[in-house]
């Protein structure tokens, strides 16, 4: 647990990843919380938000890595409060702590490594209980990256460059 | 004559002597040229303090002050009061400010502290020497009023100043006075009929002699000052002679065409020949010629036929009223914010979706279901949401609270529980505030009542295939989300200024605060006057307030306006800019300069020449340093003034 | 006023507007010995006398201009605004501008390095 007047000092660290942070003007109006598709999935804008605030960091976490970032809180929030960039600077602060993202997120990394997308198109079954593929439904094969090696190579580029950045 | 400056120079107790040496710079002040006694004083302000410069006034015969205090702003009157008793013209004061500019901002540096503290007074004296003794001078005033609006707080604010004595001159844009409140139901939180209580008073001022009531009219044009305003009124063509209509309603059952009532915010109809509802005063028909048949195509006439006093008159023309009156109040209320403007809560495309205004018509046994609260398909709703503070308190609309849609949804439920206790009634809410005499109580009787409170507002609607709505909404007592499927859903819309409340600004030289009310001279010490002398504010046009606070803001209102009536006359501040004739070359630049009209094309020896009115001059002096021929002089911060106190300064 | 402190040297000259300041005022100030002159007026959109701070903004920024001909620093003119409540953003302003100064150095005018 944070003693309070240290979550302002971290407060002004996390802004060194992502600017626009201003989780104080918050007034709980859970106008976020009662739009968010992941509540259920333990991901409550509002009350992040008051634990952050509260230095109650370690309750954060559960809660943090089920956003799926569609940033409908920030588009509501009357007070411009910005929940999902508060979520999205902490994960970078867990990260950057070297807390590993949830192994949902490396699948996804490795998939993009491997096949340029974060997921393999899948069957799915329909209305009438039948299993649809893309080539049950004569849909044409995904495109892919005409030479994988140069795509990972530039991947990796990518990805150092911005860990460089990030050292600056 | 020779100047003789007495310097006072301030000790208020510690807070200036604590840091500067008050006796040196007293002593410093006495080798200054012109200064004929200079002493240092414990307490300036004080009676002793006062005495003591009084004498010295009369013994040494000084003809100039110089105090070395507090900043002019808190006894810059108290001083000219005492030069004014000791016989001496209270402008030929001059304060130098060392406590708010020199011991408290210098508190760790003493010596440089006492160094400031003397050059502020070398500029005063400097200064000083070329005061000159001004007049203040008196005008007659119009003992009249001009009050816009007649919503409850223009009928409230014309009734106190009829009674004192005052004509009052009311003018109502719609065709009946009554405002907002004669759409409500009930009024919290002693569900008390809004029309019973209002419609007395909307009696009285059609009855008082001291009013004359100006219902469909506008104002538009203010010209003049305080005392003497000068306003035009129009008076918009009813088509209907005021003298002869009895107020029947023939006509209006004649009338074929049928159009939305705005009375009833759109819920009801009315006829194109109308009276907005049945109390209205005046009791007087109009035709709406946006809707009349035969003012849009030439044919029907329905309603001649029907009036058996002969009143309709289709030639009727549009009428300019002039008026003189001495003040004005402002009374011109507000408007509800448009929910269409939050697409996510589907208030326009869902059916059983209202505004808590629609539900005030709806409640009303005068509104158009006779009082029975109905869904879209006609039945009664055995499950209502209220979700508190649409568009208010929101950063992307109106940041401001809206100070009713609490209370007025808890008399709403209150009514709903009332009128059947097994109607599920829910609200959503961000906090509850209701601060105001009996206000926490009639929360408490809610809760009593059970009604549901959810601590957290929803963000989004769903219409079900049958009509009823469903959303989900985060309740933070028992951090769940409530998913709920109710009948029908009461947006709490919050107040926005009135659509004409820009034009109202233009016309009368008054501020508006960033939200867009009108803005008080000052927030705490004097919330009804507007920054310009003469103006008031009454009601919500000002801010949001509940109808108990729009009253009590409406006679504050008429009081100050009496105030400044009361004695016939007014005196205007002599701090103004004069022209010199002889120099203005007639260029007109300031007259563009001047945000307040004060400057007027005149005949100075066969030429034009600009002249100040002094009436409307408030001295802000924007147009001497705009003058390219220094021909504007502004009394109290003179050029020579200005250039000597620099002088001053500047040396050592 | 909220008691926060700020460098002694500066002299406050009151006038009611900030539009009463002539450029000539501050050329005046100038030429006397001054090393700056800073105009502080109310807020835009906030001004007690409905526009005038917009003219002073309008005069210094001209006046700016011909400090530059002149061959004098335009930093030594400042035109900021400060309601009555905010001591706080006076005092940072006045600091600010008392740096700035310092770095520019002393007025020429008052050196008696120019004539005038």
């Amino acid at each position: 647990m944070l003693k309070l007047n240290e979550t302002d000092r971290l407060l002004e660290k996390l802004r060194e990843s992502v600017a626009t942070l201003t989780p104080s003007v918050c007034y709980s109006c859970a106008r976020c919380s009662s739009g968010c598709v992941m509540v259920e999935a333990g991901c409550v804008p509002h009350s992040i938000i008051q634990l952050f605030r509260l230095g109650l960091l370690n309750e954060i976490e559960r809660g943090l890595w089920s956003c799926c970032q569609c940033l409908k809180c920030d588009a509501r929030c009357p007070q411009e409060a910005r929940p999902a960039m508060l979520i999205l600077a902490l994960r970078n602060l867990l990260v950057a702590h070297g807390s590993a993202p949830p192994k949902g997120y490396m699948v996804m990394l490795e998939n993009v490594v491997r096949y340029a997308t974060i997921q393999q198109p899948q069957e799915v079954m329909n209305k009438d209980f039948d299993f649809v593929s893309r080539n049950t439904l004569g849909l044409p094969e995904l495109g892919k990256p005409a030479n994988m090696e140069a795509f990972r190579l530039n991947l990796k580029k990518i990805a150092s460059n911005l860990l460089e950045v990030e050292e600056k | 004559m020779k100047a003789r400056i007495g310097v006072y120079v301030c000790h208020c107790g510690t807070n200036i002597a604590g840091v500067i040496d008050a006796e040196e710079v007293a002593k410093y002040a006495a080798t200054l040229p012109d200064v004929v006694v200079a002493r240092d004083i414990m307490y300036t302000c004080s009676d002793p303090g006062q005495n003591t410069i009084r004498e010295d006034i009369e013994k040494h015969g000084l003809n100039r002050v110089v105090i070395a205090a507090c900043s002019p702003k808190m006894h810059e009157n108290t001083f000219r009061k005492t030069l004014e008793s000791a016989g001496l013209n209270p402008y030929l004061l001059e304060i130098a400010n060392i406590r708010e500019q020199a011991s408290w901002p210098h508190f760790r540096e003493r010596e440089k502290a006492t160094e400031k503290a003397k050059a502020l007074v070398r500029a005063a004296v400097a200064k000083a020497k070329l005061l000159e003794p001004l007049e203040k001078r008196e005008l007659m005033v119009e003992k009249s009023v001009l009050v816009i609006g007649g919503g409850v707080a223009g009928i409230q604010a014309a009734l106190d100043l009829a009674e004192a004595g005052l004509k009052v001159y009311l003018v109502e844009k719609s065709p009946s006075i009554g405002g907002h409140m004669a759409q409500l139901n009930k009024t919290f939180p002693t569900i008390d009929c809004s029309a019973c209580i209002l419609t007395p008073r909307m009696v009285d001022v059609a009855n008082h002699p001291n009013i004359t009531l100006l219902a469909y009219s506008e104002v538009v044009k203010v010209e003049g000052y305080v005392g003497n305003f000068e306003v035009t009124i129009l008076k918009k063509a009813r088509y209907v002679d005021e003298e002869l209509c009895a107020g029947c309603g023939a006509c209006a059952d004649a009338c074929p065409r049928k159009v939305p009532n705005e009375f009833d915010v759109g819920l009801s109809k009315r006829k194109a020949i109308y009276v907005p509802f049945p109390q209205a005063v005046p009791l007087k028909y109009t035709i709406d010629p946006a809707s009349c048949l035969y003012m849009k195509y030439g044919r029907c006439k329905l309603c001649v036929e029907a009036c058996p006093r002969g009143a309709i008159n289709f030639d009727q023309k549009d009428e300019e009223v002039k008026v003189k009156v001495g003040a004005i109040i402002v009374a011109a209320g507000f408007k509800t914010f448009d929910a269409r403007r939050i697409p996510s809560l589907g208030y326009g495309k869902y059916r059983n979706v209202i505004t808590g205004l629609e539900l005030e018509r709806l409640s009303n046994a005068s509104g158009p279901t006779g009082g029975a609260v109905l869904t879209a398909s006609g039945e009664k709703p055995k499950s209502i949401a209220f979700i508190q503070c649409v568009g208010s308190r929101d950063l992307k609309y109106n940041s401001w609270c809206c100070r009713i849609g609490c209370m007025a949804t808890l008399k709403q439920a209150f009514l709903i529980k009332e009128d059947d206790p097994d109607t599920e009634v829910y609200v959503c809410h961000i906090d509850m505030r209701t601060a105001g005499k009996g206000y926490e109580e009639f929360y408490r009787k809610l809760r009593e009542m059970g009604v549901r409170f959810i601590h957290g507002v929803p963000s989004e609607l769903f219409e079900d295939s049958d009509g009823k709505l469903m959303f989900k909404v985060f309740d933070q007592a028992t951090c769940h989300m409530i998913e709920l499927k109710v009948d029908m859903v009461v947006l709490q819309t919050g107040l926005e200024p009135a659509e004409d409340v820009e034009r109202l600004q233009k016309m009368l030289n008054v501020s508006l605060s960033p939200e867009g009310f009108f803005l008080e001279a000052h927030p705490k010490l004097q919330p009804v006057e507007a920054s310009t002398r003469g103006i008031f504010f009454a009601g919500c046009c000002h801010s949001p307030k509940d109808i108990a606070e729009t009253v009590a803001h409406a006679s504050a209102a008429a009081t100050k306006a009496i105030t400044l009536l009361s004695k016939g006359k007014v005196a205007v501040d002599p701090l103004t800019a004069t022209i010199n004739p002889e120099v203005c070359s007639g260029c007109e630049i300031c007259i563009g300069i001047c945000p307040y009209r004060a400057i007027q094309l005149t005949e100075y020896g066969g030429r034009r020449r600009a002249k100040i009115v002094d009436v409307l001059c408030q001295g802000c002096g924007s147009c001497v340093a705009a003058c390219p021929s220094n021909a504007i002089e502004m009394k109290g911060f003179t050029e020579k003034q200005i250039l000597a106190q620099i002088d001053a300064l500047t040396e050592g | 006023m909220s008691r926060i402190e700020y460098p002694a040297n500066i002299r406050v000259i009151r006038v009611m507007c900030s539009s009463r300041i002539d450029p000539v005022h501050v050329l005046y100030a100038l030429k006397s010995g001054a090393d700056g002159v800073l105009v502080s007026g109310c807020h835009p959109g906030d001004c007690h006398y409905i526009n005038g701070n917009h003219r002073a903004k309008r005069r210094i920024i001209l006046l700016k201009e011909m400090l530059k001909q002149l061959g004098l620093e335009p930093e030594r003119v400042k035109i900021d605004w400060v309601s009555a409540s905010e001591g706080e953003r006076f005092t940072r302003i006045v600091k600010e501008f008392v740096e700035e100064l310092k770095k520019l150095g002393p007025n020429p005018l008052r050196e008696g390095i120019w004539e005038v």
